[in-house]
């Protein structure tokens, strides 16, 4: 993330509190430890739970961005040949528009010896050379494909000055970097807090872009799952970088996410923040060892606790 | 809410200094002192226990209010009647060293009972005068103290919100906090997670206290050793007082419970094993406690303010339960089952002959397990090709049939009832169903009284009511859980979620 990027309330500009950016480094970290050769717990309790989630399932989402696109030729060919005919796909034509359209794959056909992709969307048939296609996918199962094109991302010059990312590559593809487990309406809303990043603006979701919160065709890196509607694996899908427990109720759902690392944060102030704390305390007993964590202390007011467990 | 207004909590606790305030009383002072004395000598005494609970009340409300002993909100004045009868009818039996020591107690209490002296809340004023500032708040541990202080407080020119430790969760940061009484008897978040930047603590002198705040969490051991380094402070470990400490005596509320059976507040029914269930008590705010069936798979009907706004009402197990949940309990009426009757008036005429159905195949094996046993019965289920034999739940009240047919038709023909069966099961499935439609229309009418409603007074008050309109289950409450009774008792079904009053001389919050 940006060093610059702040937030942005009625008073002006308010660089982020050592807490925010303690629980974001958190988050990055964690999320580097995904792929290691064991699975990362840290449990973190805070005086007020205010943002504190949201924060740290950035920093997970940051730390496990990656462009998921096919750049080498022979990858992209192998990619599209195994598509099926009539898979529905989002795509953008042409390097000039921040917009994506949908239509049916139908085939990869050479052309001269240069493949090329034929897509058909409604009135429309048409063939393209496959090198112009560097953002295409297929779109979740069961999803009804949008009629009209729709815009890649909303504030594309914040997300380029907040993540010195490609802004289209970020928004276009769908990838489950993280997961947040908690209170679904406060979570969303506080997902719509204004940023500023380079002089630009954008709220959090920019960045984060949780699925909830878009059409259900946009590509999403996130999602939020209810603490409250009796979750289940599905729901939670093996997040990338790993899980932000939000809470006690959610803490009780870390089962759901056994294979991936979490990070659970407790309001010391929760009626329930000493089951939740028991809950902790029961799986550090069966892990391997306490870890200290490479990000420095927890600024006042935070506590922090790391474990690790095998992989299953 | 704004990361800046976030942030503030977090400030607090960087800034956070506590001040540790003693005062003297030396009439409350002499008193805590031989009422432990006493209390260390007879603790096991039977005898004694109700002359214990009431002294232990008296001091433990004196030594955590800010009002002086005369104030009628302390009730000291009838406590001290209270011991005189207890005394008078030990007097006989009791004739010892140790009676000659209650004595001398009772007297000390009687005393008390015209003191007007105030050091707590005298040296509480001072320090918020001092302060002199307007954003200050008064922290007491119980609710029942709250209004009579802030009466006190406004009265003597010193306006102040004073509050209960389930409110400070959604409470702005303020300057300055005191909190009455020892500090080792709240949450440890009162200090880890401080609302206030400047925090007094004000007790009694002799009363030990801990000096810093607790983790939530523990520290890796290497860690731990370096801020201790850092800090080079010790924490003070006091050692635990069980004279002090604000424990609940269950036994005490369940002869409570059952003294009430005969003033009519409690249905009475025969306390026999075919109409009684296994069922725990729980203390709700509001001086009031209910019985609730113990069982692993019941249910009841629960308000979670900090869910999502669909799911603020919710159906949750009876044993997660715990001291913090908010149960919803009809009071109306002498409570019970309001689902049950929402269900019963949806099966409008049939609903009579349906019970008595049910009633019958749970009567007969209750029964059977009487006879024989739980395990007996659920071996002779197993032998006879039951898949499951939740034979403890099949007997409950809130049971209506069992998940599976074919256990069923096991169960009755087991049961002698046979012949029956596919009717039973039929019966029971209306009685299921109708059971699902009250349950549903009972959250769907609660949820839409919920939104319009201020849940921070049930943090305040701790309990709330609601009025159900359109059907016959009319004000419910929504009690906060105090406290959960260690074990279960056997109690007649009857008693099974009616809320009763519980008498001011037991231990209570």
């Amino acid at each position: 993330m940006s060093s610059d990027l702040a937030c942005l309330e009625g008073t002006g500009i308010v660089q982020f509190p050592g807490w925010a950016t303690w629980l974001m480094k958190l988050g990055v970290w964690v999320a580097r430890t995904a792929n290691s050769g064991h699975l990362v717990r840290v449990a973190v309790s805070v005086p007020h739970r205010g943002f504190a989630a949201v924060f740290a399932a950035l920093g997970i989402a940051a730390g496990t961005y990656r462009s998921s696109l096919h750049t080498d030729p022979n990858d992209r060919l192998e990619y599209f040949s195994s598509l099926a005919p009539g898979t529905p796909v989002r795509y953008r034509l042409g390097d000039s528009t921040d917009r994506y359209e949908c239509a049916e794959f139908v085939s990869v056909e050479p052309v001269a010896g240069t493949p090329y992709i034929r897509l058909s969307a409604r009135t429309l048939n048409y063939i393209r050379e496959m090198s112009r296609f560097r953002f295409i996918e297929p779109l979740p199962s069961g999803i009804p494909a949008p009629a009209r094109s729709r815009t890649i991302c909303k504030a594309p010059s914040f997300v380029e000055s907040a993540t010195g990312q490609d802004p289209i590559e970020h928004g276009f593809s769908t990838r489950l970097e993280c997961v947040m487990i908690g209170t679904k309406i406060v979570l969303e809303s506080e997902l719509q807090i204004e940023l500023v990043a380079g002089g630009e603006r954008g709220i959090l979701q920019d960045l984060w872009r949780c699925s909830e919160l878009l059409n259900p065709a946009d590509g999403y890196r996130s999602r939020i799952v209810s603490a409250y509607s009796e979750p289940d694996s599905e729901m939670v899908d093996r997040p990338e970088g790993g899980a932000v427990l939000d809470g006690p109720s959610a803490i009780m759902y870390r089962h759901l996410v056994s294979d991936r690392p979490w990070i659970a944060l407790i309001d010391r102030t929760h009626r329930r923040a000493m089951d939740a704390r028991d809950a902790i305390l029961v799986d550090r007993a069966s892990s391997l060892e306490d870890i200290d964590l490479p990000i420095g202390y927890p600024p006042p007011g935070v506590e922090a606790l790391g474990f690790i467990d095998p992989l299953p | 809410m704004t990361v800046s207004q976030v942030d503030t909590y977090y400030r607090a606790s960087r800034r956070a200094r506590i001040h540790q305030v003693t005062v003297r009383h030396r009439s409350l002072q002499d008193l805590a002192s031989s009422a432990r004395s006493f209390y260390r000598r007879t603790r096991d005494s039977e005898l004694w226990g109700t002359y214990n609970r009431l002294v232990r009340r008296v001091v433990w409300d004196l030594l955590n209010t800010p009002l002086p002993a005369s104030h009628p909100a302390l009730g000291v004045e009838a406590a001290s009647r209270d011991l005189d009868r207890v005394l008078g009818s030990l007097r006989e039996v009791a004739a010892n060293t140790a009676s000659g020591n209650a004595v001398s107690i009772a007297a000390m209490v009687r005393r008390l009972a015209g003191d007007n002296t105030d050091p707590l809340g005298g040296r509480c004023r001072s320090i918020l005068r001092e302060t002199g500032t307007l954003r200050a708040l008064v922290l007491v541990r119980s609710r029942r103290f709250r209004e009579p202080v802030e009466e006190r407080f406004g009265a003597a020119g010193c306006p102040v919100p004073v509050v209960v430790p389930a409110q400070l969760a959604n409470l702005d940061v303020h300057e300055a906090m005191v909190i009455i009484g020892q500090a080792r008897f709240y949450d440890s978040s009162v200090l880890n997670a401080p609302r206030a930047e400047n925090m007094w603590v004000i007790r009694y002198r002799g009363l030990r206290d801990i000096e810093t705040a607790e983790p939530l969490l523990p520290s890796n051991p290497k860690r731990q050793k370096q801020v201790i380094a850092r800090n080079q402070r010790q924490r003070i470990r006091p050692t635990s007082d069980e004279f002090l400490a604000p424990t609940i005596d269950w036994d005490a509320l369940r002869d409570n419970a059952a003294r009430q059976e005969g003033s009519g507040q409690l249905r009475t029914q025969p306390l026999d094993h075919v109409e009684s269930c296994l069922a725990r008590l729980y203390i709700l705010a509001g001086g009031q406690a209910v019985y609730l069936i113990s069982d692993r798979s019941s249910k009841i009907l629960s308000l979670d303010p900090e869910a999502d706004t669909d799911d603020r009402v919710l159906w949750v197990a009876v044993h997660e339960l715990r001291p913090g949940s908010i149960v919803l309990l009809r009071r109306e009426g002498g409570g019970g089952d309001f689902i049950e009757e929402i269900a019963d008036r949806i099966l409008g005429s049939e609903a009579g002959p349906l019970r008595l159905a049910q009633q019958r195949w749970k009567k007969a094996l209750r029964k059977r397990v009487y006879e024989t046993g739980l395990a007996a019965v659920e071996d002779e289920l197993r032998h006879r090709g039951s898949r499951y034999q939740n034979v403890g739940y099949w007997m409950s009240p809130r049971s209506i049939r069992t998940r599976d047919r074919h256990d069923f038709r096991i169960l009755v023909t087991y049961l002698g009832l046979g012949r029956e069966a596919d009717q039973l099961w039929v019966q029971m499935g209306a009685i299921d169903s109708a059971h699902r439609k009250a349950g549903h229309v009972a959250r769907r009418r609660l949820l839409e009284q919920v939104q319009g409603v201020n849940l921070s007074l049930l943090d305040r008050i701790g309990y709330f009511d609601f009025h159900v309109e359109g059907h016959r289950a009319g004000t419910l409450t929504a009690f906060r859980i105090e406290g959960k009774a260690p074990k279960s008792d056997r109690v007649a079904e009857s008693h099974l979620n009616h809320p009763f009053e519980v008498g001011p001389d037991l231990w209570l919050e």
